[in-house]
């Protein structure tokens, strides 16, 4: 079959060549932009999600602004409650005035060694601490140091009767002479 | 010779074409009923619209996720700002609650130190006496609190005292939920006073079985 044969060929069917010529041409097209709806699938899906994390965000984050300053107010407020590790005297008097506020016998309050590696932002400052009193007094210190000015954190306690003071049982034991031993920790920062 | 094949058996004489056959059939009309080039032009046109249409739908399914991308697009731009802004306060927010959840898990302890002196207090009975209370705490949910005291009576009462005294702390609501175990770790004559005395121990339940 030569030139002339396959021309008279197409003259002799012109419409079914040309649609095999454009079913070819289609045939290329939809080869060669075979990936196209996967990927902007794809693309679509992305910016979908961020479209709805976007508008998410704008959504929740409405009152936002008024949260986060209440929480800063807290957070304030909490600050005020630390101590400053490099402030010995400033920290010794809170245990002074806790002596004083409930009639305890305060003997030699120490602050302990920082310990090292802390991750957050504060960090607990050991104090160790022994009061004498009257079993009310010393509970009443033992609570305020629970509910103080200050978080404080209990690492041991030990509660104990003076030797001597009234131990027999069946006594109320109010007022019986108690000693105190605290390691504590308080929070603060450097 | 005579023949022996029959003359019925015999090769049938070709008759000659009386003229010669000039037609060129090639190029003679197509003269059926339905023309063989309908079939081949419908079927050529029916493929070639399928896959025109095929491409078309293909095209516009492209054309609307490029339509919905350019709008998902727009609208991320048009909210990039108060975006922006959120994700700062959300950070901000973020780092504020650690310090208060820091401060608040530092200070966190399943029973405060005067919470369980006073609750020995009020369930103490009358025949026994604490001496002492010793608490070895390492966070809210790792301690011991030990208490030593000693018991009156007889060494046949005081045991049956203490041992009723452990149960009776067992049994308290609240010391149950907070303790793992409570243990009479001793109970002896002491020397200087006559009496019976005792060692109890709790054990402040661990994370995972206080959770249960």
């Amino acid at each position: 079959m030569n030139t002339a044969d396959v021309i008279t060929l197409v003259k002799k069917q012109p419409i079914g060549f040309g649609c095999g010529l454009l079913c070819i041409i289609i045939a290329v097209i939809l080869y060669l932009r075979s990936d196209k709806i996967s990927e902007s699938q794809t693309e679509y899906e992305a910016k979908s999600a961020e479209r709805s994390q976007v508008l998410a965000n704008v959504r929740n984050s409405e009152h936002l602004k008024d949260q986060l300053a209440e929480l800063q107010k807290l957070s304030k407020e909490m600050e005020s409650r630390l101590i400053r590790a490099g402030q010995l005297a400033i920290n010794l008097q809170y245990f002074y005035k806790l002596e004083a506020e409930n009639e305890v016998k305060l003997m030699d309050p120490r602050q302990g060694a920082l310990s090292r590696g802390n991750k957050g932002p504060y960090m607990g400052i050991p104090y160790s601490v022994t009061v004498q009193g009257s079993y009310k007094h010393v509970l009443s210190f033992l609570q305020r140091l629970e509910s103080g000015a200050h978080f404080c954190r209990f690492n041991s306690v030990t509660f104990a009767k003076v030797v001597g003071s009234n131990d027999s049982p069946g006594d109320a034991g109010a007022s019986a002479n108690m000693n105190l031993a605290l390691n504590i920790e308080l929070l603060g920062t450097q | 010779m005579l023949s022996l094949t029959r003359k019925s058996d015999a090769q049938p004489v070709a008759a000659p074409l009386w003229h010669t056959n000039f037609r060129n059939f090639e190029r003679l009309p197509d003269t059926k009923v339905v023309r063989t080039t309908f079939f081949i032009n419908t079927a050529a046109i029916a493929v070639t619209l399928g896959l025109l249409l095929w491409l078309g739908y293909r095209e516009y399914h492209i054309y609307n996720l490029g339509e919905q991308i350019a709008q998902a697009q727009k609208e991320i731009d048009a909210n990039s700002k108060q975006n922006a802004e959120a994700i700062r306060l959300s950070e901000s927010f973020a780092a504020e609650e650690s310090k208060l959840n820091e401060a608040a898990a530092f200070a966190n302890a399943r029973i405060s130190p005067s919470e369980f002196v006073m609750l020995l207090g009020e369930t103490l009975p009358k025949e026994i006496s604490i001496d002492a209370i010793d608490a070895h705490l390492n966070g809210p949910t790792v301690g011991v609190y030990t208490m030593r005291g000693i018991v009156a009576g007889t060494p046949d009462q005081a045991s049956g005292t203490a041992s009723n005294y452990v149960q009776m702390l067992h049994d308290n609501a609240r010391l149950k939920s907070i303790f793992d175990s409570i243990t009479l770790e001793r109970l002896n004559r002491d020397a200087g006073s006559g009496f019976m005395s005792f060692e109890i121990s709790l054990k402040v339940k661990s994370e995972k079985n206080g959770k249960k």
